[in-house]
């Protein structure tokens, strides 16, 4: 695309020449990395100005040179300028790529470009080799540790994981703060960034303040991905085909104890043979029966040993991954076609996932005015998973280390797995679980863009672009039914023995559409020789149309089949839910350069939205930056062998952002309390009321950073340090019942965010065969809720539970907030003077927060001719983390936790109690808790209602990613007439994962969902490794 | 360029003028923005209904009638009453639900135009479910309530003006129940439309009216002592209906269509204690018990009932063995019952649907049931607001010489409150009752199955012993059964309390509550640790003599969103409701 438009220009700018010319010179450029051909590259006689050329769609030139013509100087905007002896015979010219950046031509907001001198804001470029060099298959994935100021969190693990995409921090309490995904200029809803394929990316560019991306609109407050797609390239037709197996295994085990088996009993050691808790006796290799009786008089005996079956029921998950592409292209019209299958079978038995993706990108010039680019991608993905994770993990945990749970798997035929034959009372055969509450997803994903553009002067074009965005959804849910036998029943074990399940069937589908028509005009000209200017004006609309209806009944008629239809209640419960929004915008771009040293930029940007009330519905917001290049201007900078560029610039930007959906403004009607009745309805008003004067929220903020590069380019360093106010959040405000309403939705609270952003890139060392670089960055970011409201100084971002996620007034943001023990005025532990246990005090205290304060990213290539080695990893720290589920490693008594003490009596640690004669407290050294089993670790009050049992420091190191990438000598396939090239590629993800030794859970990246971050439940599944390699092949 | 600018400019206007149009698609589609009063009235009367359940729940712990069910721990304030801010708060919070309902239907007619009905029923629920607050929590936000964006920090109102304030709102009420409709100008309230009285036909009007004198009366007979009310009390007292047949003739039920196959149609109640539409218990059902102090008013213990025992509990009388921690226990006479805030193992358990429900069904079965007695019938059971047997014995108390409210017979009032609660029990959850329409289901024998209710009335007075038992301080801690052999107006008075305390019990079980604080009855033996001299838990923190919690606190949220208006100050355990004894 680049390319593309650079040469464009070239060849309109072309002028002939008139000299006297003596002999023809002719060549082929072709470039570095990837040896293909480059048009529009100029190439001039250095010794006789006027005397050019630029190369055609085939990267070839011929040019007829004067008689002193000696040199050939080869530039290409973006490589570095190459001066050549003329020599007889072909000339082949290899274009290396400029790492002093400067010129690099970048995407800005709006679907602009600027070169890299001219940004004011800080941005950073993520070129495809390192997106794809370890085969994610998500490109969220694939960002991690790449990215200064990103911070990434998979929301889940399982077979397609969802990621939270941050940059510069949160800002919004209870809003929307992650990144705008843009794709080819269309902004995306950010589940399409998980199912766009990798392998169609050229590069994504990284926004990271909003002033960068304030041309996008409201959405863009919290920055931007802009991801350009690949296009058709000149003169030469390749296509390649690539293969990929991924192997996906468990890398971190949650601590489990293997000492104890079953058994619940207070203060003794009794085995219990149906018993899910383990606070029996220690193993001893004795036999032992387990379970009850079944019908035919059998029961299952095994050794009492510790077995690893607890690990052994992850499996080993696989991921093949198939790639097609094809590129092509003449003078006018170029093509890049592509298509990719990745099939995924997950850790979780029988979990599966599918993703089938095409993409045509194209464009064709009519004339010398008029162009085109278009884009199609269709990707459909497919879900086949459990539903049940959480109580599947937990099914697990209530699994005593002796039982051989992987015998269980046949849970239809084998008579000790059915639910009537398992041996646990209490918990159900996980296996049973995964396989019966199952969950079917088919998302469609249509995208179509068109560009068209004119431009009738050197100086001015124009542009229109249309685009729809659609994604088409079903869903089934359902859980099987199972009847009992009346032998089960009648042994009156327990609930779960002694109940049918009813199952449940639920259906739903949905559609999501966005259409989005944008016109531009740009004029750039030069106003002086000095000074040039650029402008941008736009206008756009946007409309978002979705639909959502869902059917669900309880009870089924036959075991396996889930239908509607087919179901015992009488009534099923149906929901339907339709929006609309729309959005529209006029806009402008200005950026003034003086020289090739100073440049000013300002935007400005004005949005209506459907969503407001129709006085605020109108939000105007400019932003600012400004770029100093002093190594252009400034002689000792000039001269200066040491520095080659410092860049110094500054930014200041106000965006307003909507966190307010369709229809938000007026309190609704709704049936409640089981309404309608008999055919009667009954709606009662709704308990939310609004302020009639809603207003977007505002986010203003300041950047200023250096960019510096020293050493012929060897060394580069960024760093840009910011600030943002976000201010008007829109929140629902708890108010006085009694008022008639209970929420009340309004603008308030204040959230600061400072930071800095540093990336240090270094080329260690570099020859003709060697090449080595590394690359670090660190992003620190301290936030702060300034205030809520006058009324509130919390926020829930999560509910339930011994702690939960808040944004507390003063505090940064979010933080935790839970449960302790009670403590004295010394900070020890308070136990009861007679039982010795400790308890939790009513209500929370603040715990930590959970966002990362520091994040270092390191990366390494080490090249050696066409071998590469990269590597990528990733330190985050300064937070906490909390496992919800904690709480069932303890209650079960797999945790290990449990055995601190071995199970027998202990003296609680940093603990005192209150002397009933002095009225103190004095230090406990001496009484111990009444029971150091079943009475304590299970107990909610003792132990598992105690939010700071299950705190940890969030600190981790992984290795995020590490590959092996070879590429055939060309002289081997020089035989083979087709293959123009083959690699060969070992790799692998988060291959390990280095946590505290108080991180005994998992890890702690997995978060609760939206803005609760820090707490992991069970949902979880542990965290995994990927690991494999590929072939691919170009012909 | 110029031109290029002026073209620019054009198309911005051209947008910003179909501007408008483009972006008003802000109308949702998916929930009415606007109602009208007589959709909203029926949703509002069932939400008083529902309200009901979480002032149950309070009584039922704080008036004697629950324990805490072994295997179930986290009980804090439960046993100890030192009430935080949370306890209990879903009396205010659903009341408020179903006020902003009814506010809405009032501030959306008129007394003399064509909804005038739905006017005058939203008043006097209105008035209902204030009393009800207002019992609990005193103070209360009444003039500034409900008016939206205008009050969000609504002040409270005194307790003696909401007090007067709804006794006019009842009498304005009934005013415009008594002229006649308009034809063809007012809009009756259809059968479907009012799932307590069915509607404005004579017989519902007849209903409402009966309905609003019968709070009249409760709240008079609450507020005679108080003397902040006193003057009021007796002025007010000349617009009480003088006839029998002017209070309620009938349970004051509310039946909007309970269903035993959809969820969210059960009676509030059941879905409490019973079985979810799946079949599966609740935890509420499976974590609480009888009290022995409350089994005790049937097996002997104070009184002998077994009729209305073995409606009211599963397993009355027989023998019940549980299985707890490995070993068998054996209750010799069930139900298996507790005492609050014991928890020293073996704590009996409790059973899926609880002992509540005195029935041979389980799981679904027992949701579709329909000829159940007892206090939890059955999934498609209505909603009590007021008994007749608690309408009889407030017109008991009101016929006493002392009291002087009504006149008529106060024996005759009393046993009448004790038919109609024998009768309530009777009957099943379509609200008929065929005697002996739960013989099966009760095990009960022939000598024990009476032939008509009154018989039964009959036999349970003659049955217990009647003389008035009191403790060495001359306390009434044991009320007589036979009120003709009281002979004095504080011994009728006990005997009235008692009868109703075992009316509402696990139907309206708040009321026994209040009685108990405004009147001392049952009397309980303070400071004991016999399950059967006092209900108080065992690990009561109140500094009272009985041992018992004085009120509930204001909600958290006041606390939070109207901190300058919530009275502060107040304690659980010291500070006494206004109507306290």
């Amino acid at each position: 695309m680049k390319k593309l438009v650079l040469s464009l220009f070239m060849l309109l700018t072309l002028s002939a020449s008139v000299f006297a010319q003596e002999r023809t010179v002719t060549g082929t450029v072709v470039a570095n990395e990837d040896g293909l051909p480059v048009p529009g590259v100029s190439v001039k006689v250095k010794e006789a100005s006027g005397v050019g050329t630029t190369t055609g769609a085939d990267g070839k030139f011929s040019l007829r040179v004067p008689a002193n013509a000696k040199t050939l100087v080869v530039s290409y905007l973006g490589y570095i300028a190459q001066e050549l002896a003329i020599q007889n015979g072909p000339i082949t010219v290899s274009l290396v790529v400029d790492a002093k950046s400067l010129n690099e031509v970048v995407v800005t907001a709006g679907g602009l470009s600027a070169t890299k001198a001219q940004l004011g804001t800080a941005s950073t470029t993520v070129r495809a080799q390192e997106l794809t060099q370890a085969k994610a298959t998500n490109v969220a994935a694939a960002l991690n540790g790449k990215v200064a100021g990103l911070q990434l969190n998979a929301v889940s693990s399982g077979v397609n994981p969802t990621y939270r995409l941050v940059l510069r921090g949160n800002r919004s309490l209870l809003g929307n703060n992650q990144a705008l995904v843009v794709i080819d200029n269309v902004i995306v809803p950010s589940s399409i960034l998980g199912n766009i394929n990798p392998e169609d990316i050229e590069d994504l560019q990284v926004l990271n303040g909003g002033g960068a991306a304030a041309l996008y609109g409201s959405e863009a407050s919290n920055g931007a991905l802009i991801i350009t797609t690949k296009k058709g390239k000149r003169g030469t037709t390749t296509y390649k085909v690539s293969q990929t197996f991924n192997a996906e295994q468990v890398n971190f085990f949650p601590g489990l104890q293997n000492v104890f088996g079953s058994g619940a009993d207070s203060d003794l050691q009794i085995y219990t043979s149906h018993e899910n808790q383990q606070y029996g006796p220690a193993f001893d290799g004795s036999l032992k029966t387990i379970g009850d009786p079944l019908e035919d008089g059998s029961i299952q005996t095994i050794p009492y040993t510790a077995n690893d079956s607890k690990k052994d029921f992850w499996e080993t998950g696989l991921t093949s991954q198939t790639d097609f592409s094809m590129s092509t292209g003449d003078d006018k019209t170029q093509y890049f076609l592509s298509g990719q299958y990745v099939n995924t079978k997950g850790t979780t038995l029988h979990d599966k996932f599918n993703r089938f993706s095409l993409r045509l990108n194209g464009s064709r010039e009519f004339s010398k005015t008029v162009s085109t680019n278009f884009s199609v991608n269709y990707i459909q993905n497919r879900y086949n998973v459990t539903t049940a994770t959480s109580s599947m993990y937990d099914q697990l945990l209530q699994t005593p280390a002796q039982m051989p749970l992987t015998s269980y798997k046949d849970w239809r035929n084998d008579k000790f797995s059915t639910p009537d034959g398992y041996y646990n009372a209490y918990y159900q055969n996980p296996y049973y679980t995964l396989d019966n509450e199952r969950q079917f997803v088919r998302n469609d994903y249509l995208t179509g863009n068109v560009d068209l553009k004119f431009k009738p002067l050197d100086w001015l074009n124009f542009l229109y672009r249309a685009n729809i965005t659609t994604q088409n959804a079903s869903n089934k849910n359902w859980v099987d039914k199972y009847v009992r036998s009346a032998y089960t029943k009648a042994l009156g074990l327990s609930s779960l023995k002694n109940n049918d399940i009813a199952g449940n069937v639920s259906d739903g589908e949905s559609f999501s559409t966005q259409l989005f028509t944008e016109f531009q005009a740009n004029v750039n000209k030069s106003l002086t020789p000095d000074l040039n200017l650029n402008v941008t004006l736009g206008a756009s609309l946007r409309s978002n149309t979705a639909k959502n209806v869902g059917v669900a009944a309880t009870g089924l008629t036959f075991q396996g089949l889930f239908n509607i239809a087919a179901r015992t209640a009488a009534n099923i419960t149906g929901s339907e839910s339709n929006s609309t929004s729309r959005q529209q915008a006029i806009y402008g771009d200005a950026r003034l350069s003086y020289k090739n040293f100073l440049y000013l930029h300002a935007t400005g940007r004005n949005d209506w939205f459907s969503t407001l009330p129709i006085a605020n519905r109108s939000l105007f917001y400019p932003s600012v930056d400004a770029s100093f290049v002093a190594t252009n201007t400034l002689d000792f900078l000039k001269d200066s062998k040491v520095i080659d560029v410092l860049k110094l610039r500054a930014g200041y930007t106000t965006v307003g952002n909507v966190n307010l959906g369709a229809y938000s403004l007026l309190t609704t009607f709704g049936q409640t309390g089981g309404y309608p009745y008999n055919n009667n309805p009954g709606y009662a008003i709704g308990s939310t009321t609004y302020n009639p004067n809603l207003k977007p929220e505002k986010t203003s903020g300041f950047e200023g950073g250096i960019d510096l590069e020293l050493f012929d380019s060897r060394i580069s360093l960024n760093t840009t340090v910011y600030k943002t106010k976000t201010v008007d959040q829109i929140v629902p405000v708890n108010i006085s019942i009694a008022s008639g309403f209970s929420t009340y939705v309004t603008n308030t609270g204040e959230v600061t965010n400072t930071g800095i952003e540093n990336t240090l890139n270094l080329i260690a060392y570099r020859n003709s065969n060697w090449e080595v670089s590394i690359g670090g960055n660190y992003t620190f970011n301290n936030n702060k809720v300034v205030s809520i409201s006058d009324d509130i100084t919390r926020l829930n971002l999560s509910s339930g539970g011994s702690a939960q996620v808040v944004a507390e007034a003063g505090s940064s943001y979010p933080m935790l907030r839970g449960t302790d023990f009670k403590r004295d005025s010394q900070g020890r532990i308070i136990v009861d003077p007679k039982s010795g246990y400790p308890s939790a005090t009513e209500s929370g205290v603040i715990l930590g927060n959970t966002n990362p304060k520091h994040i270092l990213g390191l990366n390494t290539a080490i090249k050696f001719k066409s071998l590469r080695l990269a590597a990528v990893a990733e330190y985050r720290g300064g937070y906490i983390a909390m496992a919800s589920g904690g709480d069932s490693f303890d209650f079960s008594g797999s945790g290990i936790r449990t055995i601190t003490y071995n199970r027998e009596r202990f003296v609680f640690p940093n603990s005192s109690y209150l002397d009933p004669v002095s009225g103190q407290y004095v230090a406990n050294t001496s009484l111990t808790v009444r029971d150091g089993g079943a009475g304590f670790w299970p107990s909610a009050a003792y132990n598992r209602s105690i939010a700071t049992n299950y705190l940890y420091n969030g600190a981790y190191w992984k290795v995020r990613e590490i590959s092996l990438s070879y590429d055939l000598p060309k002289a081997w396939l020089a035989g083979m007439k087709f293959v123009k090239g083959v690699n060969l590629q070992a790799q692998g993800r988060n291959l390990f994962l280095f946590t505290p030794k108080e991180n005994i859970f998992t890890d702690p990246d997995y978060i609760l969902g939206n803005n609760a971050i820090g707490i992991n439940t069970l949902g979880q599944t542990p965290p995994t490794r990927f690991f494999g390699g590929s072939v691919s092949v170009t012909f | 360029m110029r031109k290029l600018f002026n073209i620019f400019i054009l198309g911005t206007v051209l947008l910003t003028s179909s501007c408008k149009k483009f972006l008003d698609v802000n109308t949702n589609p998916n929930s009415p923005t606007s109602s009208t009063p007589n959709i909203v009235l029926p949703a509002a009367i069932v939400q008083v209904a529902s309200a009901m359940t979480s002032y149950d729940d309070f009584g039922g712990w704080t008036g004697g009638f629950k324990a805490n069910a072994g295997g179930y721990g986290g009980w804090g304030t439960v046993w100890t009453y030192n009430f935080t801010t949370n306890d209990y708060s879903g009396m205010w919070s659903s009341s408020f639900s179903a006020i902003n309902q009814l506010n809405f239907v009032i501030n959306n007619t008129t007394a003399d135009g064509p909804l005038k009905f739905y006017n005058a029923q939203a008043r006097i629920m209105k008035a209902f479910i204030y009393a009800k607050l207002v019992d609990q929590y005193g103070d209360v936000p009444y003039s500034d309530a409900g008016q939206g964006l205008n009050k969000l920090n609504p002040k409270y109102d005194k307790y003696q003006d909401v007090y007067k304030a709804i006794f006019a709102e009842l009498n304005a009420g009934i005013a415009i129940m008594n002229t006649p409709a308009v034809t063809n100008v007012t809009t009756p309230v259809t059968a479907g439309q009012d799932p307590f009285g069915g509607g404005s036909s004579a017989a519902g009007l007849t209903k409402w009216k009966q309905f609003a004198q019968t709070v009249k009366l409760k709240m008079l007979i609450r507020a005679q002592k108080v003397a902040d009310l006193a003057s009021w009390v007796a002025t007010s007292k000349a617009t009480l209906a003088t006839a029998v047949g002017d209070y309620l003739t009938d349970d004051a039920i509310v039946q909007p269509g309970y269903s035993a196959t959809t969820a969210s149609q059960f009676n509030p109640q059941w879905s409490t204690y019973g079985w979810n539409s799946a079949g599966t218990s609740t935890g509420t059902g499976l974590s609480n018990l009888p009290t022995k102090w409350a089994v005790s008013f049937y097996n002997g213990g104070k009184y002998t009932d077994d009729v209305r025992g073995r409606l009211m509990y599963k397993s009355y009388g027989t023998s019940i063995t549980q299985s707890i921690a490995g070993s068998n226990f054996v209750i010799p006479s069930g139900p298996a019952a507790n005492q609050l805030g014991y928890d020293t193992e073996p704590v009996p358990r409790s059973i899926s649907g609880s002992y509540w429900y005195s029935g041979a069904l389980t799981g679904t079965a027992a949701n579709a049931g329909t000829t159940v007695g007892g206090v939890l019938k059955g999934a498609t059971m209505p909603q009590v607001l007021l008994t007749l047997a608690e309408t009889k014995f407030l017109l008991a108390e009101a016929s006493l010489a002392s009291v002087n409210l009504v006149a008529g017979v106060t024996n005759t009032f009393y046993e009448d409150g004790i038919t109609a609660s024998y009768t309530y029990l009777y009957k099943g959850a379509s609200y008929t009752w065929a005697n002996p329409v739960t013989t099966a289901s009760l095990a009960l024998t022939a000598s024990q199955t009476p032939t008509t209710i009154t018989a039964a009335k009959t036999a349970y007075i003659a049955a217990n012993p009647n003389a008035t038992v009191t403790d060495g301080n001359g306390k009434i801690i044991k009320a007589v059964v036979d009120l003709s052999k009281a002979t004095t107006d504080e011994e009728r008075l006990a005997a009235i309390i008692t009868q109703k305390y075992l009316a509402v019990h696990m139907i309206n079980s708040e009321e026994a509550f209040n009685e108990y604080r405004r009147t001392g009855y049952p009397g309980v033996v303070g400071g004991s640790t016999d399950p059967i001299q006092t209900y108080a838990s065992l690990k009561s923190a109140a500094p009272a003599a009985d041992k018992l919690p004085t009120r509930v606190l204001y909600p958290a949220v006041e606390f939070q969103v109207n901190t300058e208006n919530v009275p502060k100050g107040i304690s659980p355990l010291t500070t006494k409701i206004f109507y306290a004894k």
